[in-house]
């Protein structure tokens, strides 16, 4: 559906100073990513993972290598269009589903395509019933559980069709059941949409959906299937 | 602008409403105040303009004579020779009181009828403003009416307040005789405006005015009697020649001054009054700044993860950043609205006490209306809109540098305003030397004063985190003492510093405000007991009695000074002739043009004529003495002056200074500055020989009489009060003049007092919304702290002892800047305002309110998030974060 997309790191390395110990967290990870490609990360606590999204999502900046999304270098490109990039190309779901508390679960799905000028509440709605919460518009993220809190998350990271999906751990905070039915609507939508993922997790259900699975191990990739 | 993430920032404050409200609270009272302060301050200034302006009608010009009036025939003269050029009207215009309607004061403008027409349309002309109307006739007002001997003419309003109909009587006091007069017309004024400016005129036929306010006729004139002032108005299209002509035919001793000049002058005399009542609500509106920079601040620190996750939807810093300047914005128009609404109300109530010091003060004023002004409007909007804007730009600037994640640990922060506070404690250092430097320029700028009293006041909250850090570190062994909840409770000030600096530093500001307040009343006030001491060395004092400040037009029966130097018991009276003198501005030592005042501030001072009994003049502490002694040079000829206008012209003694006289613009040296603090526009004592070598006037204001040793003072009073030429005067034994003017003192003051609680009251809201925050901020630790096994008794104390910490730190730093700022009010800000000088007087009354007042407000404001916290159940507030 969507063609030519891609994410490419090369020689990628960050590292951590808390003022004593030096923290080498990235060790010049190579890593591409195609088009309706979906990639799982897996490593332990501590071993990059979470870094390395940030860093494809130019929310956090490497010491060292290069991150080119859709053939953009990103360390080229100014605060403002690694902003405008991931309003536009790129949807976020983390493991504490970080919806906005004083917007209510539709709110929070519009969010995005508000933020790219699109007004129409449709889309927001159709995908409200395709995480099978229609009916709970009003409600705000409060009053449901994590695994509702988690659908709609996917759902905002989904409403404005980003070329690119990074999932951060999204069964992290869930039951096994739950975590496997949010996994199960993820991967479908995500596949429908043709969107690429790269999704860091424990999860050996996870493993099972993935295209790729990459493991990381001290900063670097040790393995992959 | 992204209107959903309007609406969500709109949900979050509505789900911290009692945040919201505290923040709308403290903004709102700083412009309660400013509006307050404003509206009582105007309308006492309106008023007194408008009521100015409707008395001068349309005169371009006014003739002055000297302090005995002009005479009727020299008005007559002029009349005759500038018949068709220069149209004239002549003018009484005295403050008398109604004994017969609770004293109520009230404005009496003697006109002539038939001069009327070029000046003002009140009176009966057909193309009138007002509608003249009596109940019995339907048609204007009947000159007839006017002229008829003792009839007086009420606007309705003032009439309805007063409940008085045609034909009825009242009773008309002037100095020390009261008349009967009559209700002859009532008129209706056309609009809002006439309605206000005539509301607390009364009008009257001259010859009535004169009889009224006891205008014998001028020393030297033959019958007839005196008028105050003429109007002038040039009716040709050549004003300016046709004027200048004039002037240079006026006969000597007759001043003409541009009409706006003596209104400007005396309008001018509030001023200083004025802009110290301003500064104190700016100080109230400078706490409603520090609260919402807590309250905007602590949103952002509280949305730091929310900012951060909006960043990583995509949202750009510009937008972030505007969201939060359009929230402190929506916040400060509701604020203001609040505050103007509470300012007026509150404006109701200063304007009587503004009103009635500037009576007591500078001169008789009634504010009959009480009208917020456009310009205070608009000021308050500027103000509140603006300082709740300027106090959210650097927590806005805070969520720019955030990180776009969805975390960032609350100990980044901290650890940047720990780090920071070296750095700001320099800048607070460089402040002070700043605010030094502003203060010690040689300048008689006030603006300039307060801009370093700003200044001080920013140095004392810059070094504030670094200060608090410092005093945690040297009370942690004390507080150790106490276990784990001391240890908590100076590490919980310190590791939540961009938290707690603020609040300190707020009421900080408010202690040192009121110490430094505190301090300057009490030295001003010992300072002019020590005053009065010396000064009041006469044991009887006797006076006509005037309308307020206005005495100029009071006088004694002349035979009372020679009668009672003839009285057994009496060892020797001095007698005072007190008068205004308007000066110009420009130059008084070398006036060019010295009948003629411009409009460009020209200045109203009081000069008495004394001639002093021997003993009386120890009564004054003479500062600048010139060699020779200033007595002597005042037996020569030489005139004293007082501190104030000594400092406001920069002159001392040997120099010379113009005056203008009946017989022209004269030269006087000045004998000596003495210290005086009955008047800040200046006083300047004259021989009273002198006095009559230069003018025809030989009245008498007030007497002060000295009793001999083995007599009661109380036998004189009665003996004087038997007297035939003491009827109807004030008699005053020393202890009750100085008991009067010391209630004088302490009303102007009241105002300043109601002021600083006002701050107070704002600034301790502000510090209550802060702590709150802080510790609800904080429920998270104290769900740890109560999973570990913390008591909800040690929860409180540790909560109660850390707010009770910042109040002791917050005393601690209000005491040098406290006393930095009353050296800053006595020495820099009452000289330049007033021109007077005292001692600063360091008393323990003030600090030891600041200690109690400190730590009670920072106790009472962590009492409810203690109490709080203390109730929490520990796993409830751990889920909820």
């Amino acid at each position: 559906m969507q063609n030519g997309f891609q994410v490419r790191l090369r020689g990628v390395s960050k590292a951590y100073d808390d003022g004593s110990t030096r923290h080498d967290v990235l060790n010049a990870v190579d890593l591409d990513v195609a088009s309706g490609e979906m990639v799982a990360l897996l490593g332990p606590s501590g071993s990059g993972k979470s870094t390395l999204l940030n860093i494809i999502a130019g929310l956090d900046a490497p010491d060292g290598g290069t991150v080119e999304v859709s053939g953009r270098d990103l360390a080229g490109m100014s605060e403002r269009a690694r902003t405008l990039l991931r309003r536009r190309d790129i949807g976020f779901v983390f493991q504490f589903f970080n919806l906005i508390p004083t917007l209510t679960v539709l709110e929070n799905i519009r969010l995005p395509l508000e933020l790219t000028g699109r007004r129409d509440p449709g889309p927001a709605r159709e995908l409200l019933e395709r995480v099978g919460l229609a009916g709970r518009e009003r409600a705000f993220p409060e009053e449901l559980s994590g695994g509702e809190q988690q659908r709609i998350a996917i759902a905002r990271a989904l409403a404005h069709e980003p070329r690119l999906l990074l999932a951060d751990e999204p069964t992290g905070n869930l039951d096994s059941a739950t975590g496997a039915r949010v996994l199960d609507l993820l991967t479908r939508l995500v596949r429908e949409r043709g969107a690429a993922m790269v999704i860091a997790t424990h999860s050996s259900d996870v493993v099972d959906r993935a295209d790729r699975v990459l493991t990381l191990h001290d900063g670097a990739i040790a393995g992959g299937t | 602008m992204i209107p959903i993430l309007l609406r969500a920032g709109a949900r979050y404050h509505l789900r911290h409403r009692w945040q919201l409200v505290l923040a709308l609270l403290g903004v709102a009272l700083g412009v309660a105040v400013v509006v307050a302060v404003d509206v009582a301050t105007t309308s006492a200034r309106r008023a007194f303009v408008m009521s100015t302006e409707a008395v001068s009608g349309r005169s371009s010009h006014e003739i002055l004579g000297g302090p005995d009036g002009i005479a009727d025939s020299v008005y007559v003269r002029l009349r005759r020779t500038f018949p068709a050029s220069i149209a004239l009207a002549p003018i009484i215009d005295r403050y008398v009181s109604l004994p017969s309607h609770d004293g109520r004061v009230l404005r009496l403008l003697g006109v002539d009828p038939f001069a009327e027409a070029p000046f003002r349309d009140f009176l009966g002309t057909r193309d009138s403003r007002l509608d003249v109307e009596r109940p019995a006739v339907e048609a204007p007002l009947d000159i007839g009416v006017l002229i008829t001997t003792r009839s007086l003419v009420f606007a309705r309003a003032t009439a309805a307040d007063m409940n008085l109909s045609v034909g009825d009587s009242v009773q008309v006091a002037f100095a020390a005789s009261t008349h009967i007069a009559v209700v002859g017309a009532i008129f209706e004024p056309r609009d809002d405006a006439s309605r206000l400016a005539v509301a607390d005129i009364v009008f009257a036929d001259i010859a009535t005015a004169q009889e009224l306010t006891m205008r014998p006729a001028a020393a030297g004139e033959a019958g007839g009697g005196t008028i105050d002032r003429i109007e002038v108005r040039a009716l040709t299209d050549h004003a300016d020649s046709a004027i200048a002509a004039f002037r240079t035919a006026l006969p000597v001793g007759l001043r003409l001054i541009e009409s706006e000049a003596r209104a400007g002058a005396t309008a001018r005399l509030t001023r200083a009054f004025d802009t110290n009542l301003t500064a104190l609500a700016l100080v109230a509106l400078v706490f409603g700044m520090f609260l919402i920079y807590n309250s905007v601040s602590f949103s952002v620190v509280q949305r730091r993860p929310l900012f951060g996750l909006l960043r990583a939807q995509g949202v750009t810093r510009r937008e972030i950043f505007a969201q939060i300047i359009v929230e402190a914005g929506a916040l400060g128009v509701i604020a203001t609205i609040i505050g103007i609404a509470v300012g007026s109300a509150l404006g109701s109530v200063l304007v009587h006490l503004v009103s009635r010091t500037i009576n007591d003060l500078y001169f008789a004023v009634t504010v009959g209306a009480v009208r917020l002004e456009t310009i205070t409007f608009a000021k308050a909007a500027v103000l509140g809109v603006g300082a709740t804007v300027a106090a959210a730009m650097p927590p806005a600037f805070e969520a720019l540098r955030a990180p776009p994640r969805a975390a960032l640990a609350r100990a980044v922060l901290e650890r940047r305003t720990s780090r920071s506070a070296p750095r700001l404690a320099a800048g607070g250092i460089a402040a002070a030397l700043a605010a030094a430097l502003l203060l010690s320029i040689p300048s008689r700028s006030i603006t300039l004063a307060f801009a370093g009293l700003f200044v001080l006041i920013l140095a004392g909250a810059l070094v504030t985190p670094a200060t608090t850090i410092l005093l945690m570190r040297l009370l942690r062994p004390f507080a150790a003492r106490f276990g784990a909840v001391g240890r908590m409770a100076t590490g919980g000030v310190t590791a939540s510093l961009s938290r707690t600096a603020p609040a300190i530093a707020a009421l900080a500001v408010a202690l040192a405000v009121g110490i430094a307040v505190t301090l300057m009343i009490v030295s001003f006030r010992s300072g002019v007991v020590r005053w009065l001491d010396q000064s009041l060395q006469a044991d009887i004092y006797v006076a006509a009695p005037g309308v307020g400040a206005d005495r100029t037009g009071v006088t004694l029966d002349s035979r009372l000074a020679p009668t009672l130097r003839g009285v057994p018991g009496i060892a020797g009276v001095s007698t005072y002739r007190e008068v205004s003198l308007l000066l110009d501005q420009a130059d008084p030592v070398r006036n060019p043009e010295p009948n003629l005042v411009r409009g460009a501030q020209p200045d109203l001072v009081r000069m008495l004529a004394f001639d002093p009994f021997e003993r009386h003049r120890a009564a004054f502490e003479v500062l600048d003495v010139p060699a020779g002694g200033a007595w002597r040079a005042f037996d020569n000829g030489a005139v004293l002056i007082s501190e104030p206008l000594a400092y406001r012209r920069a002159i001392g003694a040997g120099d010379v200074i113009s005056l203008p006289t009946d017989r022209g613009s004269a030269l006087f040296t000045v004998a000596g500055v003495y210290r005086d603090y009955a008047s800040e526009h200046g006083v300047i004592f004259m021989p009273r020989a002198t006095y009559e070598a230069w003018w025809r006037d030989r009245a008498i204001t007030s007497l002060a009489v000295f009793v001999r040793d083995d007599v009661s003072t109380d036998e004189v009073i009665a003996g004087i009060r038997e007297l035939p030429a003491a009827r109807g005067v004030i008699i005053r034994p020393n202890r009750g003049l100085r008991e009067a003017t010391l209630q004088v003192f302490d009303r102007t003051f009241l105002i300043t007092g109601v002021l600083r609680l006002l701050a107070l009251i704002v600034a301790f809201v502000g510090v209550t919304g802060a702590l709150m925050a802080l510790q609800l901020e904080r429920a998270r630790d104290v769900g740890v702290l109560r999973t570990l096994g913390l008591t909800p008794l040690q929860v409180w104390s540790l909560i109660t002892s850390q707010t009770a910490l910042m109040g002791l730190s917050a005393v601690i730093l209000a005491v040098p800047l406290g006393i930095a700022m009353s050296w800053a009010m006595v020495h820099v800000i009452n000289r330049r305002s007033f021109g007077w000088s005292f001692d600063l007087i360091l008393v323990g009354a003030p600090f030891v309110q600041a200690l109690a007042v400190g730590i009670a407000a920072a106790v009472l404001a962590g009492l409810y998030p203690a109490l709080r916290m203390a109730r929490v159940r520990p796993a409830q507030v751990m889920r909820g974060e």
